[in-house]
């Protein structure tokens, strides 16, 4: 376990700060890609920061840090989107912004993107982008994006197919 | 794409380095052959490796720390600071100087359901100076009125946040529509936690941190809508 968490977990005053400093930007992209929405990618930072601080004494060291916390930012996102399912939301595409808010806010978080790429994953079905994202992007493997999601393998995979013939497509 | 061409599971597979050496090469014989699946896999392949150069840090547009912080403490503590009522004492003036009138009358009545809620949580954690502001408040829940009283005050956060919403509503042509687009969407957030919390205090009405967490939620909520009142809004 890193000297830094530890001191975290001590409650060491800075130490949690300089945690999510280290940490922040690697999770807003995860929050931002899969939910493409800059606003709730901003809510679901915040949310997995605070579940990170509430669980801190709870990370014994078996992983890396940085992967219990991107664990933590798609079981937020999961439990989000299974949430606003539930209640029979219109799903978006993409934010109250569309595509614009996100291109902004991808282009100005990480200006060396490319933008096409980005826009042709955030205009994907929800499903098919959550498990491109977890999967191409973040290099989930198919069996822990399964797990993650609650969908089934095959399901996983003909969703990863068909992503990426839409984002072909999109892309000409 | 014709019967003898490769599956999308099998050029996928391909693509992704996921065959076994004889099925790998079986693909390869394929491809040697078949213009139209070679370029399938190149394409693939391609778009593989763009995926995975995509860089893996974006910089959020502000600093969320310290919001993660006042809400990473907020379930140990009141959920409404010591400090509340002067602020809110103090927003209100600006509304009242940079809105209308039904504004600032609903933002009043936000103050006194703020006041309200924070006497329960009092009562239930025990005196503190603070609840000395709640005997005034019409409609206060008696000590021991829990939740049955905790209702009442979620039903008044409810009324004056719709009074709030519906006026900040009729005067959103006035306001920068970006800012009424991030104050909708930020809404719908915090929406979405006030149904949760509540539905999950009624069927656990005796949680703690259920209680905390309405609360937090309609804080949260009456914290933004007094910020888009104020323009420029801080979001």
């Amino acid at each position: 376990m890193s000297d830094l968490v530890e001191r975290a977990q001590r409650g060491e005053a800075g130490a949690f700060d300089r945690l999510y400093r280290e940490h922040v930007e690697r999770v807003y992209a995860i929050c931002l890609r899969l939910s493409a929405d800059p606003l709730r990618a901003e809510g679901l930072t915040q949310d997995v920061f605070v579940r990170a601080w509430r669980r801190l004494d709870s990370f014994r060291g078996e992983s890396r840090f940085s992967t219990w916390l991107h664990r933590i930012a798609v079981n937020a996102f999961m439990e989000d989107h299974r949430s606003m399912t539930r209640r029979g939301r219109r799903i978006e595409t993409t934010g109250p912004g569309g595509l614009e808010a996100y291109s902004i806010a991808i282009q100005s978080g990480a200006p060396d993107t490319r933008l096409d790429l980005e826009r042709a994953i955030a205009a994907l079905p929800r499903g098919a982008r959550t498990m491109i994202v977890l999967h191409d992007v973040e290099g989930y493997r198919y069996e822990e994006v399964a797990a993650l999601t609650g969908v089934a393998l095959g399901t996983v995979k003909s969703q990863i197919h068909r992503g990426r013939r839409l984002l072909r497509e999109a892309l000409g | 794409m014709n019967r003898s061409h490769l599956s999308e599971e099998r050029l996928n597979d391909y693509a992704e380095g996921a065959l076994a050496p004889a099925d790998r090469q079986a693909v390869e014989d394929h491809l040697a052959a078949c213009a139209d699946c070679r370029a399938e896999a190149a394409g693939l392949r391609t778009l593989l490796a763009d995926l995975e150069r995509l860089p893996r840090e974006v910089h959020p547009p502000r600093d969320l720390l310290p919001q993660i912080e006042t809400a990473a403490r907020r379930p140990e503590v009141v959920p409404i600071d010591r400090e509340g009522s002067r602020d809110r004492a103090g927003s209100r003036g600006r509304s009242l100087r940079d809105l209308r009138a039904p504004l600032a009358a609903a933002a009043l009545g936000l103050v006194v359901v703020t006041a309200a809620a924070t006497f329960l949580f009092v009562q239930s954690r025990g005196p503190e100076p603070i609840a000395e502001r709640a005997p005034g408040v019409a409609g206060s829940p008696a000590p021991g009125d829990f939740p049955a009283g905790f209702r009442a005050v979620a039903n008044e956060y409810d009324r004056a946040i719709g009074e709030l919403t519906a006026t900040l509503e009729s005067h959103s042509a006035d306001l920068d529509p970006l800012t009424v687009r991030l104050v909708e969407e930020n809404l719908r957030i915090i929406d979405r936690a006030i149904r949760e919390s509540r539905a999950a205090l009624d069927a656990d009405p005796g949680n703690e941190l259920l209680r905390h967490l309405v609360v937090a939620s309609y804080e949260r909520k009456l914290d933004l809508l007094r910020q888009a009142t104020q323009p420029p809004a801080p979001l």
